[in-house]
């Protein structure tokens, strides 16, 4: 397998990534939109799940235009992270609500929302197991002699999502007497 | 964890193991045949009856070696594999077959039911995860029992299903947990193994089978209270000479299965981490 097709793997596992994205994307207007009218007073969360989302996509388009490197990598994941983490505001919000927990279409884009996020999630792993190739095949003896002058000089960047349920503080625990 | 490569040589170990299994239980059915069949059919037996009577069996089979019958031998094997090649054909044409055979239903993709919408979601999220195409997803509606299933002959005509009470009961992370299983069943080719498996055991207990089929239609057609003829009697009795004689391929089936079957769940527990 030369370098070609495993640039290829990669490229196409970021596709993947890219569909999943932007089923996330698509979906947070309709979440805004049915929180509004129960929210009267939570403008503050719906406007800053809205503004991480803009962001998201841009970072996204960005990438499509310049191509996979490392800082807009790093840009896309700091975005989605930042989304999650308001998505996650949001749906504690959304249990001080009981008439708005219990709607209908709130439990269904509840579940697409896990749904996609699961999706994302795996869609990452192969990625950056195809990233993890990609590199090591380039690094290796003779290809990292050669694959520069063929147009493969950086290697590929990983994508790095922070999930906010593991970085949540752990308890802390003191033996004082 | 085992790479794809000794993934493979595990399940060629597992077929050759079963093919093993398979032929000498064939064979052992085969010599029961002439142990029974051929010890009555032997024409020396008639020819040197007067020995045998004067002298007894030891004697008789002193001077005369047990003589190895090719009809019958033939005939049973005949019947053996005919059996199997109607049985892996039958499983063949694809996994939705034997889901239907279950009694399974399928799910719709676009389903509207939020709990079979839940496992549309969760297969495809395992489909993503494990590199495969999406199975199609099968519900069996009246068990209340929590258990799943995975059917076909490769990744691509493969389907999944699960009970009512596995949907209804289990949490989506649980849930997601058992489809991952069935997953390593599908990428594993356990469902594979499991066709031939199942073509095999039902071509070693296909003389079994007949048997209580003759029995049943024995049962459902006689009219022997107001018959002379009997004929309740005669079938039974054919059906259970059958039933007796096939016995030792039931059992023997019962034994590969167990062999197969309890090593390749053990495995997709295994493997269910690496999805």
């Amino acid at each position: 397998m030369g370098i070609v097709k495993y640039n290829n793997l990669k490229d196409n596992a970021f596709a993947q990534i890219d569909v999943q994205l932007h089923r996330r994307h698509d979906l947070i207007p309709n979440l805004v939109e049915t929180c509004k009218g129960y929210m009267s007073h939570e403008k503050q969360t719906l406007e800053t799940v809205i503004k991480a989302r803009n962001q998201a996509i841009s970072c996204l388009e960005s990438i499509k235009k310049n191509g996979l490197n490392n800082n807009l990598m790093s840009q896309l994941g700091n975005a989605e992270s930042l989304l999650t983490k308001s998505l996650g505001q949001l749906q504690i919000t959304i249990e001080d609500y009981p008439d708005l927990k219990a709607n209908e279409s709130i439990a269904q884009l509840n579940e697409e929302l896990t749904s996609t996020e699961n999706r994302i999630s795996y869609a990452r792993q192969a990625y950056n197991d195809e990233v993890m190739a990609f590199n090591t095949y380039k690094q290796s003896f003779p290809q990292n002699l050669l694959a520069s002058s063929f147009g493969h000089s950086e290697n590929a960047p990983l994508l790095v999502l922070e999930n906010p349920k593991l970085r949540s503080k752990s308890p802390s625990v003191s033996f004082h007497s | 964890m085992k790479n794809f490569f000794e993934q493979q040589q595990t399940n060629k170990r597992n077929s050759l193991w079963l093919t093993l299994l398979f032929i000498s239980a064939s064979i052992f059915i085969i010599w029961l045949t002439q142990w029974l069949i051929g010890s009555i059919s032997d024409k020396q037996i008639l020819q040197q009856l007067d020995l045998i009577l004067n002298q007894g069996w030891d004697i008789f089979r002193q001077q005369y070696n047990n003589q190895f019958d090719w009809t019958i031998s033939l005939i049973v094997s005949l019947i053996i594999f005919s059996a199997i090649g109607y049985k892996y054909n039958q499983l063949k044409q694809g996994g939705n077959i034997i889901a239907i055979q279950l009694g399974a239903q399928l799910i719709q993709p676009n389903t509207y039911h939020p709990l079979e919408k839940q496992l549309i979601n969760i297969v495809e999220e395992i489909a993503i995860a494990a590199h495969t195409t999406v199975p199609q997803v099968y519900l069996l509606k009246h068990h209340s029992n929590v258990n799943a299933f995975s059917a076909g002959n490769s990744s691509k005509d493969a389907v999944t299903g699960i009970t009512r009470g596995a949907l209804e009961k289990l949490t989506r992370d649980e849930l997601q947990a058992v489809i991952s299983h069935e997953f390593s069943h599908i990428v594993n080719g356990d469902i594979r193994l499991n066709n031939r498996l199942t073509a095999c055991i039902f071509g070693i207990s296909f003389i079994g089978l007949i048997g209580e089929g003759l029995i049943n239609h024995a049962l459902h057609n006689s009219k022997w209270l107001n018959n002379k003829n009997n004929p309740f009697g005669f079938t039974a009795l054919i059906g259970l000479i059958f039933i007796i004689y096939g016995l030792i391929g039931t059992i023997l089936a019962g034994m590969i299965k167990a062999a197969i079957c309890r090593q390749r769940e053990y495995l997709a527990d295994a493997n269910r981490h690496t999805i």
